[in-house]
């Protein structure tokens, strides 16, 4: 599924944002434009995708988001809008009358929460409007950048605001070239323990965290598996694999962590397809280089039958690109 | 009886004397479109309706648009207005016969002929600066011509990709009614004249409404239809074009306007032929010897 | 089949810099009714002799329509009248400016089955039109009308374009200028032919004629179906990728018997270039018969020079197949004789092997 940044400007500054190369780099001003937006609406349809996510920054700041979200609906493209949920009073109102009717699959959002602990004291006050029109229709989001962190505000969170029963878990990456807060490969089994800590939590709220990319198998012990398993009820899966981000500008890259290792153009493409195949074939030659964060992970055989991706990748350029460059020319592009 | 579509306001006393005829009836007010159907249609083939308003097509009264499902619409607005005030239309804009026209020179009317091309409402360009923006138009162009998605008509690039021939002029400014070969247009008095513009200026070719049927013997229209022969007779200018056979020197006579629209025309000429080859492919029998065979 | 180039004027309403006509000669007037019907006489006698030939009648000027429509009312009369039995046999043909063409020109020329009139325009200033300096824009506006006249009775009417100094300025623009104004094709582009220093505004160099064709052929190669019938490259293409021989008079190298110019007093020559110059005469069609005129012994050194070309100046060409050393009278200028080969003849090779066969792949192959 296509990611589409409507802004590169976002309303808070995360610690861990994995945008915050790839914003430092390009023009904050530039919003993706209704030709632009045509023009992936097509490429979307013509790949035979239904859907899409609509990121930014901020989408919602996007003078036109609304209306964009309108179009792709009418356009039969089902969307999940990424947003901070801190929403200019206006487009809340304008989203609030547009969007009530639309039926929750063809429109849903991913709200992503910071511990409120550890934000600006009026950041709450901010998303709590957001959340009582659209909490019914948005799961919680939350990046892990720290060992040490708190996921109790989110069931508060749910439970309030009668929020999706799934949590949306992230675990923040090394960004190429930037400094951003992200989990150490040494502390992320210590941040696991933290997670897995919470299993009762999850039973006793029913709801059920969702692992996104990146996170290394090896980093939970068989009892902790069989704990998630219980919980999540699926094959948790331990991927890593293209994303794939569209920015304003119609730049496309891997994802954030990787937004500066071969940066092309949409227009180069011919459908999803080619971009998903070109992707993956940029981070299998990463892959060839290493297999995973460990050193284990050239041997393990749960990489071998794709159980496991062996973690983020964006480790492994990280790691490349502060060492010697004796690696194939593909690395450093 | 001439085979001309006669272009007139709605105008009762005017019409009952076209009897008969085909009609393009112009109307300034939405509330007048019903009656205007109605009257034209009792004595007359209704060729289009003809909406003409200072206003987005968000403004229009789209449930009394509805009762003229059966009725080619041209609706003729300065813009479609924000995409939300009327996306809840847009099924009830599919099932009309319609044409949505913006003008060229409002910047926004590339991004609204997007929409509404992408959302398979048929719709057009009206010109009116004699420089439009030719990137714009160019990369609109591509958009029609190009789109891998079902989209709708753009006029005018539908009437040139999907008309044009090689060894003829293609004339596009039907579209607007002012192409004298198909259109006259007669105002209140039953003065004839060959445009919309010329009718406005009082420029009339013949004042007596009940000489129509002879106007197409007149000098002055006999010269009009050979007036594209007038750019030949220029040492420079549009006839040096490449693109001249689509365009017919719509465009001429503004300085500093020829490179943009040279290349515009070239481009435009390209995608033709392109739509051209296409049809012919898709008009070629394909030999299939299993047909032949017996079950 | 043989031609017959009629002259029947010498007349002319345009002042085109570079026509022998008007630089060479006194102009006569126009050829006498009563001669006129001696021509279809002869005419008559000549198929008449022959039953298998046929003859092609080109009625050329000056201005041939000077004469008025009247006057090829009375040719049909005369063909009526004296070709009864032949005249199936009698093709004609027109080369005029277009600029005297009117409705009345329709229905004789109907009659004498002309279909075809083979004219002439260029849009630049000075080249053409009445007047000195020529008023072009006259000329251009008589020539429209009688172009949309000629079409409105369904009469084609084909354009040679004459290539001069002016053309190799905006080669493109004069190919689109003369494709918009042909969308159904039909224009060739001449070189100028000028033989003295009087027009070094105009005249050109085989080269620069080279250059000139080498500009556009590139567009034309790439969308010859949008440009139909424009020469020389559509003949060239049938020449060399369909295998058509298509040859003129100046190529072909059979023009030795087979063509006679008869001037408004019945003078005949070889051509009309001929005929300007005053070179290869044949006497009165008064006094000789067709087929004795076109038996004439001076015709005899056209055949020759095939020979002695194709043994000296042209052996080893592998282009003499389509070019015969082009028209002996491009020999005449500069040599005194028509025994040479023509570097106008020449520029067709050079245009093939430096543009032609480059540019599509193709290579020529010598016809049998």
């Amino acid at each position: 599924m296509a990611n589409i940044l409507l802004t590169q400007r976002c309303v808070r500054s995360c610690p861990y944002c994995f945008a915050k190369e790839h914003m430092s780099r390009s023009a904050l001003e530039a919003t993706l434009s209704w030709e632009d937006l045509i023009y992936l609406a097509d490429l979307i349809q013509i790949s035979g995708e239904h859907r899409v996510s609509l990121l930014g920054g901020e989408p919602t700041i996007h003078p036109e988001f609304v209306n964009y979200v309108a179009y792709l609906l009418e356009r039969k493209i089902g969307i999940t809008v990424f947003t901070s949920g801190i929403v200019p009073p206006r487009t809340l109102e304008d989203m609030t009358s547009a969007f009530r009717q639309i039926p929750e699959q063809r429109l849903s959002f991913v709200c992503n929460l910071n511990d409120p602990h550890l934000s600006p004291p009026t950041e709450f006050e901010r998303i709590g409007p957001f959340l009582e029109e659209f909490g019914p229709r948005t799961v919680p989001g939350f990046n892990i950048y720290r060992p040490d962190f708190s996921l109790d505000f989110l069931f508060d969170y749910i439970n309030r605001y009668g929020m999706v029963h799934q949590i949306r878990m992230g675990l923040a990456h090394p960004i190429p070239g930037a400094k951003n807060a992200f989990v150490s490969i040494e502390d992320i089994r210590t941040a696991m323990d933290r997670l897995v800590s919470y299993a009762p939590s999850f039973r006793r709220f029913r709801v059920v965290p969702s692992l996104d990319c990146g996170f290394p198998l090896c980093a939970f012990t068989d009892e902790q598996l069989g704990m998630l398993y219980r919980i999540v009820g699926d094959p948790i899966r331990f991927g890593c694999s293209p994303a794939f981000d569209i920015g304003p500008d119609m730049s496309v890259w891997c994802c954030f962590p990787l937004s500066t290792y071969h940066k092309k153009s949409v227009f180069e493409f011919n459908s999803i397809g080619e971009i998903v195949t070109f992707y993956r074939e940029k981070l299998r030659g990463l892959r060839i280089e290493a297999g995973g964060l460990y050193e284990d992970c050239d041997e393990c055989t749960y990489r071998e039958e794709g159980k496991c991706a062996g973690g983020c990748a964006a480790h492994l350029l990280s790691r490349f690109r502060n060492e010697e460059r004796t690696r194939m020319e593909e690395i450093y592009k | 009886m001439s085979t001309h579509v006669i272009v007139c306001d709605y105008d009762e006393a005017l019409i009952s004397r076209l009897e008969r005829r085909r009609l393009v009836v112009r109307v300034d007010d939405p509330s007048r479109l019903n009656d205007a159907a109605r009257f034209a249609q009792e004595r007359n083939a209704l060729h289009a309706l003809w909406l003409r308003v200072d206003a987005p097509l968000s403004g229009l009264p789209f449930t009394m648009l509805e009762a003229l499902h059966a009725v080619p619409l041209y609706l003729d607005v300065t813009a479609v207005g924000n995409f939300r005030t009327w996306r809840d239309q847009v099924d009830r804009l599919r099932r009309l016969n319609v044409l949505v026209m913006v003008p060229e020179d409002a910047p926004v009317s590339y991004r609204d002929l997007r929409i509404l091309s992408s959302l398979l409402i048929p719709c057009g360009i009206r010109f009116g600066s004699p420089c439009p923006d030719w990137e714009a138009l160019t990369d609109l162009l591509y958009y029609a011509a190009y789109g891998k998605v079902l989209h709708a008509p753009i006029q005018p690039f539908h009437f040139v990709l999907s008309g044009y021939e090689r060894h003829q002029r293609t004339d596009f400014s039907g579209i607007t009614f002012d192409d004298p070969s198909r259109y006259l247009h007669i105002d209140s008095r039953g003065c004839i004249a060959l445009t919309r513009k010329e009718l406005e200026q009082g420029a009339f070719i013949e004042s007596d409404l009940e000489k129509l049927d002879a106007v197409g013997d007149l000098p002055a229209y006999q010269s009009r239809l050979e007036s594209w022969r007038d750019f030949f007779l220029k040492q420079d200018g549009c006839a040096y074009c490449p693109g001249w056979r689509i365009c017919l020197g719509a465009f001429a006579g503004t300085p500093g306007n020829r490179p943009g629209c040279q290349k515009f025309f070239a481009e435009f000429l390209e995608a033709a032929e392109y739509h051209l080859d296409l049809r012919t492919e898709a008009t070629r029998t394909i030999l299939r010897p299993w047909d032949a065979c017996p079950a | 089949m043989a031609t017959m180039i009629l002259k029947i004027t010498e007349q002319c309403n345009s002042n085109c810099a570079y026509c022998d006509v008007v630089t060479n000669k006194p102009r006569a007037g126009h050829m006498p009714l009563a001669l006129l019907e001696t021509v279809f006489q002869r005419l008559n006698e000549f198929l008449e002799a022959d039953p298998r030939t046929e003859m092609n009648v080109i009625w050329h000027g000056g201005e041939p329509l000077l004469v008025g429509p009247d006057y090829f009312r009375a040719a049909h009369a005369f063909q009526q009248k004296h070709c009864r039995g032949t005249q199936g046999r009698i093709r004609h043909g027109i080369q005029s400016n277009l600029t005297l063409f009117s409705d009345a020109f329709a229905e004789p020329f109907r009659a004498l089955g002309i279909d075809q009139i083979g004219t002439s325009f260029d849009p630049e200033p000075g080249v053409r039109g009445p007047g000195k300096p020529s008023n072009t824009d006259l000329y251009n506006r008589n020539f429209m009308r009688g172009d949309v006249t000629a079409r409105r009775h369904g009469l084609g009417a084909g354009i040679i374009y004459v290539v001069t100094k002016r053309s190799l300025e905006r080669p493109l623009e004069v190919f689109y200028y003369l494709t918009n104004l042909r969308l159904d094709g039909g224009f060739n582009m001449n070189p100028v032919l000028l033989y003295d220093s009087r027009r070094d505004d105009l005249a050109i160099t085989p080269h620069e004629y080279v250059e000139f064709l080498g500009a556009l052929f590139p567009v034309w190669w790439k969308h010859q179906a949008r440009y139909p019938n424009v020469d020389p490259f559509y003949s060239l293409t049938s020449i060399i990728r369909d295998r058509e021989l298509r040859l003129g008079c100046s190529d072909s190298g059979r023009c030795a018997y087979g063509h006679v110019n008869v001037d408004p007093a019945g003078e005949t020559s070889q051509c009309g270039r001929s005929s300007d110059w005053g070179l290869l005469s044949y006497g009165n069609i008064r006094d000789r018969s067709l087929a004795d005129i076109l038996r004439d012994t001076q015709r005899d050194v056209l055949m020759e020079r095939n020979n002695i070309l194709r043994n000296g100046e042209c052996g080893g060409c592998r282009f003499w197949s389509i070019c015969h050393g082009g028209c002996p009278l491009d020999s005449w200028p500069k040599h005194g004789d028509l025994l040479h080969r023509s570097e106008w003849g020449c520029s067709r090779k050079a245009f093939v092997e430096r543009y032609y066969e480059p540019i599509t792949g193709l290579r020529f192959v010598p016809h049998e």
